[in-house]
């Protein structure tokens, strides 16, 4: 399905636009709610309260300034954040543990698109991975990541960059790899 | 008016993509898109870079997740089209078929879908949430601490085992009440999803 047919659906209120998000996209906003978290507990209802935002605010939704799923995501994060603030959730545990107890629950994409977007991550050093991982997932500022991870905050900066244009590249040489994946859905996979 | 490059060693694209910016930083970036096209072609291309590290960080939901998520929204687009709010009767040991005759009667609230889990809600409150949902195969292990689930078969047969041993077989016309901290699941032993009736309830 179009990006456009989807929104269409679902300024028309039509539910087979939501649950067409619902399929190819839930998981990855489930990762960026329960990072931001670090709580299991109230991620599925705060995954349920993001979709129907999605779905009363699609009207807000401009192309020009990033694509659908960004949209989403900023929306799960904003939500997750909120919560965070209102219920001033604890880190209990430590990202790395946090990370071995959500292991089983993620999504073996490999499996189900044909394409693993881990191989495409596996290409990145670890001081860029935990940039990426706190501004990307955790909901951390760039001046607060900089805080956490003890570094400069042009470094932050620069990293951030420099492990988007590695995954960019990334992307680029391994397009012919998986063609057939992106003929198909590639419109589908970066809505 | 910023450099381009100015743009780029600040990560702004990245940062303006992930909701990260100051309304002036806002402003900055728009003007530049407007300045230089190139960017927006970053744009797409790091929104691309982004959803690829979301996918392979997912994290799969919940499968009851989905079909609440769309039986909440039905609920709520049909209040919003003027449906007036019902109050279904709570479900008890007592409870028949014909109680719940009003809504299961009505064409709007049928299956629909050839979903694995498929819902309508008929009744939310605070406290309580009523709804008639079909099970084709049955519904994943799931413990519940602050609210009660009591069931009520409708149509079809299905067996609720709790801790992983103790088999309830039902059928229609049978009401089963899933205790508070017991881990338990839905398996469905007719050939038709199975119709029931689900309320789940706070906990005092």
């Amino acid at each position: 399905m179009r990006v456009e047919e989807i929104i269409s659906l679902i300024k028309n209120k039509d539910e087979a636009g939501l649950s067409y998000l619902y399929d190819h996209y839930a998981a990855a906003l489930l990762g960026v709610i329960v990072r931001i978290l670090q709580s299991e507990k109230v991620g599925e209802e705060l995954l349920q309260h993001t979709f129907l935002k999605i779905w009363d605010k699609i009207d807000t939704y401009d192309p020009s300034k990033g694509t659908l799923f960004t949209w989403m995501c900023q929306i799960a994060r904003n939500t997750a954040i909120d919560q965070k603030r209102l219920k001033q959730f604890e880190h209990q545990q430590n990202t790395d543990s946090f990370e071995e107890s959500i292991h089983n629950r993620k999504r073996e994409f490999i499996n189900t698109n044909g394409f693993d977007a881990e191989k495409v991550l596996s290409f990145l050093d670890e001081a860029h991975k935990q940039v990426l991982a706190h501004i990307y997932l955790q909901g951390y500022s760039h001046s607060q990541a900089a805080e956490k991870l003890g570094i400069p905050l042009g470094t932050v900066k620069t990293r951030l960059r420099n492990g988007t244009l590695k995954l960019r590249e990334m992307l680029k040489n391994e397009k012919n790899l998986f063609i057939n994946f992106c003929l198909l859905t590639f419109s589908i996979l970066y809505i | 008016m910023m450099r381009l490059n100015d743009i780029r060693n600040d990560a702004l694209l990245e940062r303006y993509l992930i909701g990260d910016l100051t309304i002036k930083e806002i402003d900055i970036v728009e003007k530049a898109f407007v300045e230089y096209s190139e960017l927006k072609v970053e744009l797409r291309e790091i929104a691309q870079s982004f959803t690829t590290y979301a996918l392979a960080n997912a994290i799969e939901p919940d499968p009851i997740t989905k079909p609440m998520l769309m039986a909440f929204l039905n609920y709520t687009e049909r209040l919003k089209g003027g449906e007036k709010i019902t109050f279904p009767p709570e479900l008890n040991e007592h409870t028949k078929i014909e109680d719940y005759k009003e809504w299961l009667d009505r064409s709007d609230l049928q299956e629909t879908t050839y979903d694995a889990v498929h819902g309508h809600i008929i009744g939310h409150t605070e406290n309580r949430t009523t709804l008639i949902i079909w099970l084709r195969y049955g519904a994943a292990e799931e413990i519940h601490t602050d609210e009660y689930e009591n069931f009520f078969i409708v149509e079809g047969t299905c067996d609720i085992v709790l801790d992983d041993k103790e088999v309830h077989a039902l059928k229609a016309g049978d009401y089963f009440a899933v205790p508070l901290h017991v881990s338990h699941r839905v398996e469905v032993t007719s050939t038709i999803p199975c119709k029931i009736i689900l309320e789940r309830k706070k906990a005092a």
